[in-house]
């Protein structure tokens, strides 16, 4: 058990920047924004009011005659400025993974560090895992962790906000707020996200141990290239089917599947377009029946197939290609 | 005493060319070995094959395992340090130590702490900032904590000045040594390294030249420096190797006894350089 953790462990090491300091940085960029956010809205406030500050208890009653549809927009907004926040540290977190896939088993190559980890008994399978595992589970769990930290952070500072204008914080901010249930289904994503994203980690991880040179080109230009070519001679649309497929099933899964909540483009899509149906909560961007129709549907179980198999694809070349140069 | 290595029609073929063709040896325990061969001989290829790094045709026996096929239970007994280079740049000292802790059960921290106190390296230094000296200070305190049956070296303080090299040989000699284990190391630098060794292995155009104990070879080679006019009795003698020096013809004999040489003129030990330069005539033709 202790070995497993070691590996993790040294991913930890060599990527904190990008799976720590980054999100940590990016969310000290929001909350500062925020923060000179709610400084002008004070100013405005102050020099709109003339200073006489009564808006609080007028609010206070206004807040006590809030129809419950009302109320309902308040946690929607809420869920809308949380979640943002989320997305945001996830568009960090899809970058970080992504460079952290096509050099994960390619840089120790190039820089011929690869001996020296080889000459440790570690087998090339523990290797590729532990990089998979840490992709998949590690760093989305140290994003997640972040985002909490910012959620709570800053429904911190929006309470000293609200109390600071004589509102009630509890009413005004937590309980509409909900940010235990929405770090819960955030949390509950993350596996969710690891079974759709495992098809552009396994191309990744695959790219990234075959490449003797330029693993970006190779992840990318490859399968470009042969869509362009599809597109381009309609190869697929004599074989009857249409080469958006390609795109889509193809393109898009290796290589845009660690786009966070993917799946969801995917489920918006099944659905023609339509918003989020189901369990009543409207105002939820995640909603547990998503997550159910995600797990349900074969497109995600398909990829997770192909993402395996390229996965021991990966360990196979791992094992047999040589120094990178 | 049982081989360590063992192989037999040992073959690499890259693409243009065949780094080892067929090659049998035998290394046994308690030994240290010298892997010598000009550049592109086969001796890099020779190692990474022990190491199960490249795959290769023939037999080959390290430990009593196949390399190809079982080099992570391989590794739990065998060390391995390559040329300066090959530690993560971005690791630090104290990360190097918990990796191999984590995943080596032959490590010994204690033992690794004890050999870095003896230097200036940090845990929490990064290789990065480290000199190439330390970096193979920090390298060998590592493997030196392991309890590992073979060691293998290639070209281990490539680029290193003289204290670090003269250094390394000794603590790897006085500290980690002894007959349980087997170290094969390639150099360049054969004159710093003759005295340890025990065993020789000349490697050409990825045949072996020559194996023999250092012992034997003593006894094989004799070097004679000759006045012009016993040149063609010395000739006659069937010498391996002649070079001039102020006039006299030195030569190099492999077989002839002393007490036949004696005659000729002034005999000398030669250093495993001679050997090495009389074996490789021709290497780069």
């Amino acid at each position: 058990m202790n070995r497993y953790i070691t590996l993790l462990k040294r991913e930890y090491w060599e990527h904190r920047g990008g799976f720590l300091w980054a999100p940590i940085w990016t969310a000290a960029a929001l909350l500062v924004m925020v923060f000179v956010g709610m400084g002008v809205a004070s100013w405005h406030a102050a020099r709109t009011f003339d200073g006489e500050v009564k808006i609080g208890v007028q609010l206070q009653q206004l807040l006590q005659k809030v129809p419950p549809e009302e109320m309902g927009k308040i946690v929607a907004g809420f869920e809308a400025s949380l979640s943002s926040f989320w997305a945001i540290l996830q568009v960090v977190l899809f970058f970080a993974l992504f460079f952290y896939l096509l050099g994960a088993l390619y840089d120790d190559r190039r820089d011929r560090s690869i001996l020296f980890w080889k000459s440790l008994p570690v087998s090339d399978l523990e290797t590729v895992l532990s990089k998979a595992v840490v992709a998949l589970l590690g760093a989305p769990l140290i994003a997640w962790a972040v985002t909490v930290v910012l959620h709570v952070v800053f429904l911190t500072l929006l309470s000293v906000f609200v109390l600071f204008h004589g509102l009630n914080a509890i009413d005004l901010v937590w309980g509409p707020a909900e940010p235990l249930s929405l770090a819960i289904r955030l949390l509950a994503i993350i596996p969710v996200n690891a079974l759709w994203a495992l098809p552009a980690v396994g191309w990744l991880l695959l790219v990234s141990a075959f490449a003797r040179s330029k693993p970006f080109l190779w992840a990318v230009a490859l399968p470009v290239a042969i869509g362009a070519a599809i597109s381009v001679f309609d190869l697929l649309q004599a074989l009857r089917i249409p080469d958006f497929w390609y795109w889509q099933h193809i393109v898009a899964r290796i290589l845009l599947s660690l786009v966070p909540a993917g799946w969801l483009a995917s489920d918006f899509f099944a659905r023609g377009g339509g918003l989020a149906s189901g369990d009543g909560s409207a105002s939820e961007l995640v909603t547990w029946s998503m997550l159910g129709n995600a797990l349900g549907s074969t497109e995600l179980w398909v990829g997770v197939v192909a993402g395996v198999a390229m996965i021991a694809a990966a360990v196979y070349f791992r094992g047999n290609r040589e120094l990178a140069d | 005493m049982s081989a360590v290595i063992r192989a037999r029609g040992l073959t690499k073929v890259y693409r243009n060319s065949r780094a080892l063709d067929g090659v049998d040896f035998d290394i046994e325990a308690g030994r240290i070995v010298g892997l010598i061969g000009p550049n592109g001989a086969g001796k890099t290829t020779a190692l990474k094959a022990i190491l199960g790094l490249t795959d290769f045709t023939g037999e080959l026996s390290v430990l009593g395992f196949d390399p190809r096929s079982q080099r992570t239970a391989l590794m739990n007994h065998v060390c391995f340090i390559a040329d300066v280079a090959v530690l993560p740049r971005w690791i630090r000292v104290g990360e190097a130590m918990d990796f191999v802790e984590g995943v080596h059960p032959r490590f010994s921290r204690k033992v690794c702490e004890r050999f870095l106190a003896k230097t200036k390296l940090r845990p929490a230094m990064r290789v990065k900032e480290l000199s190439k000296g330390m970096v193979v200070q920090l390298h060998l305190a590592l493997v030196m904590a392991i309890d590992a049956k073979l060691l293998v070296l290639d070209e281990p303080t490539l680029g290193l000045d003289i204290l670090y090299r003269k250094e390394f040989y000794q603590s790897l000699l006085n500290e980690y040594f002894d007959h349980e284990k087997t170290i094969i190391v390639t150099t360049h630098q054969v004159e710093e390294i003759e005295h340890i060794l025990t065993d020789l292995l000349f490697i050409k155009d990825g045949k072996i030249a020559l194996a023999a104990t250092m012992d034997a070879v003593g006894e094989r080679f004799t070097e004679v420096l000759v006045n012009p006019d016993r040149r063609e009795a010395a000739l006659a003698l069937a010498p391996v190797y002649e070079r001039q020096v102020f006039g006299k013809s030195v030569f190099l004999f492999d077989g002839p006894t002393r007490e036949q040489l004696a005659a000729l003129g002034e005999l000398h030990k030669p250093s495993v350089s001679d050997i090495f330069v009389a074996t490789m005539k021709g290497a780069y033709a």
